[in-house]
């Protein structure tokens, strides 16, 4: 029942988000993942203290996934998501949230553990992004960002606390 | 670990930067060998900092313990597999299925739907282990915890993993582990708990659609089904464990030998100070106060192969390596803060990464890094040496109180 009812949420949402971006880094098509529940917010000021572009340009869309595990996509106001954050019980998966990204990710890992950093948090800046993950069992988290697309005026640090 | 959070190796940077350092003596030389504290009682087992399994790349900061497993019901079809991690930061056994013997013939659990129940576990590097559920008896020293469910990691017989929890780099042999299995013996008694009994997209559990294993599904899991803590099922000195390393001084050393002493209370080698226990959320976490700012998802895990905080007060290692790099020995101090506001002052140190590396010493107690998000202070391994930490376990009483607590 609970699967259903989820599926409905969903399926209602992306009904409604048709012009808005809820979407891969870099990118602005609906990520594959199961997902919970969807809540959006956009305008000028998105939560009290965070800061806005000079012109007011980006939107927050806070997805829960069925693992229970939640992101943050934060995109322009034309749609295309320049950072993600994850929190929570599993990692997401990441080819679905960092899209063309993930690639880098990947080899960035790889060349760490080759390195002899196994199983260990990832810190990635290159090729256009910038990557951290951490946390433990039950407890994950981290961001990953383009540069090039923050918006000018956004202090994207401030964006990913 | 990040679970296991974060084990960390520097054999590139150490490549990289052994030119620089061969002209002034950097490196860490390794003073005298450390006295071992031996375990004597019956609640204790041996745990050791060495190089590691054998071809395994260098290996620092990582506690290993041996364990034996057996044949449910059958003491004599057993074999100790050496080299296990002891991860604090993680609950459950977990071993490389292709390092056990046939011969155990380990019962591979069900599903709640009869086929196969699998896990998948996920490291922060997007690293995982795939591999089914089996019931083992297992022997930590004289203690036992029969009909324990481990994880047999990329067991052959089951090779169809589910997507959305294999992007990363699946752990199939030592060297990608740095360690022959995983002992997760933290603050929990399953790695998953209530979520995974009643979710079945819950991430870390999965089954078989089909007789042929040809594709998996999300599943729930029982909690006695899922991988756990061994502790909870020994017959005594079941609420909790410590973890009892020599102190180091501040030179990297090739290795020490400490112990683990199961039960909290329970004997006279299981007393914590009940003014030093620190009560942790349901989720492990307790408050670090460290330069005016309080962190409040710190952890104390032994898995994590060092220091891992955030300051912009330590020059970070060149080559981002996420290490950080002072000029000499560094002293700080934080507070931890348990959320019975009990609060501890602890002091330590952070050296030149690097420099530390360099002499490829398994034991490096001044190694330190960033975390990365700034509510956390992961204390790892250098954390433990020279004390005894005390673990109790979530929902478990003692005489100091219930668990989930860290006391030392």
């Amino acid at each position: 029942m609970k699967t259903m009812y989820l599926r409905a949420a969903v399926a209602a949402l992306l009904l409604n988000m048709a012009a808005s971006a809820f979407a891969v880094l870099g990118g602005a098509s609906f990520a594959p993942l199961a997902v919970r529940s969807v809540s959006s917010s956009s305008g000028r000021i998105l939560q009290a203290g965070r800061p806005a572009g000079p012109d007011g340009t980006y939107q927050v869309h806070d997805v829960q996934l069925g693992s229970g595990t939640t992101i943050k996509e934060i995109a322009t106001a034309q749609g295309t998501v320049f950072a993600v954050t994850w929190r929570g019980p599993v990692l997401p998966d990441l080819t679905a949230l960092l899209g063309e990204y993930f690639t880098t990710f990947n080899q960035a890992a790889a060349q760490a553990r080759a390195s002899g950093a196994r199983a260990s948090a990832v810190s990635v800046n290159k090729d256009g992004l910038v990557l951290r993950s951490s946390g433990r069992m039950r407890a994950f988290e981290g961001y990953a960002f383009a540069p090039s697309l923050v918006p000018t005026g956004v202090n994207i640090d401030e964006l990913l606390q | 670990m990040n679970f296991c959070s974060r084990l960390c190796f520097p054999a590139a940077l150490m490549v990289m930067l052994g030119l620089l350092l061969a002209g002034c003596g950097g490196g860490g030389t390794s003073g005298a060998p450390i006295p071992a504290i031996v375990p004597v009682g019956l609640n204790e087992h041996r745990v050791y900092v060495d190089a590691g399994p054998a071809g395994t790349g260098y290996n620092a900061n990582r506690l290993y313990t041996d364990v034996t497993i057996c044949q449910p019901g059958n003491p004599a079809n057993c074999q100790t597999i050496a080299h296990v991690l002891v991860d604090t930061g993680s609950t459950g056994l977990r071993i490389l299925s292709n390092l056990l013997s046939p011969t155990l013939a380990l019962r591979t659990l069900s599903a709640p739907g009869g086929q196969p129940l699998l896990g998948c576990v996920q490291f922060v590097d997007n690293s995982f282990a795939w591999g089914p559920l089996a019931l083992a008896d297992v022997k930590l020293g004289a203690k036992a915890a029969n009909n324990l469910p481990v994880q047999l990691i990329a067991d052959p017989a089951y090779r169809n993993l589910a997507s959305n929890c294999s992007s990363g780099t699946e752990i199939t042999v030592p060297d990608t582990l740095g360690a022959n299995g995983i002992l997760g013996i933290g603050l929990f008694k399953e790695d998953c708990g209530a979520t995974c009994e009643s979710n079945p997209l819950n991430g870390s559990y999965y089954t078989c659609t089909s007789s042929s294993c040809a594709t998996a599904r999300g599943t729930t899991a029982p909690r006695n089904q899922q991988t756990q803590n061994p502790i909870p099922l020994f017959a005594s000195d079941n609420n909790g464990v410590a973890i009892e390393l020599p102190a180091v001084g501040t030179a990297p050393a090739p290795g020490l030998s400490g112990k683990m002493v199961f039960g909290i209370g329970s004997r006279p080698n299981t007393l914590p100070d009940p003014g030093r226990v620190m009560a942790a959320d349901s989720r492990g976490n307790i408050t670090t106060r460290f330069e005016g700012r309080n962190l409040a998802r710190s952890f104390i895990d032994s898995g994590s192969n060092g220091l891992y905080f955030d300051t912009a007060n330590l020059p970070l290692c060149a080559g981002a390596s996420g290490f950080y790099c002072p000029p000499g020995l560094t002293s700080l101090t934080a507070t931890m803060i348990g959320s019975n506001n009990t609060s501890i002052a602890v002091a330590f140190n952070v050296d030149h990464a690097v420099n530390s590396f360099a002499g490829s010493n398994p034991v490096l107690p001044n190694l330190a890094g960033t975390f990365g998000t700034a509510a956390s202070f992961d204390w790892g391994l250098p954390f433990f040496y020279g004390r005894k930490v005390f673990f109790g376990i979530e929902g478990m009483p003692s005489s100091v109180g219930t668990g989930p607590f860290y006391a030392f």
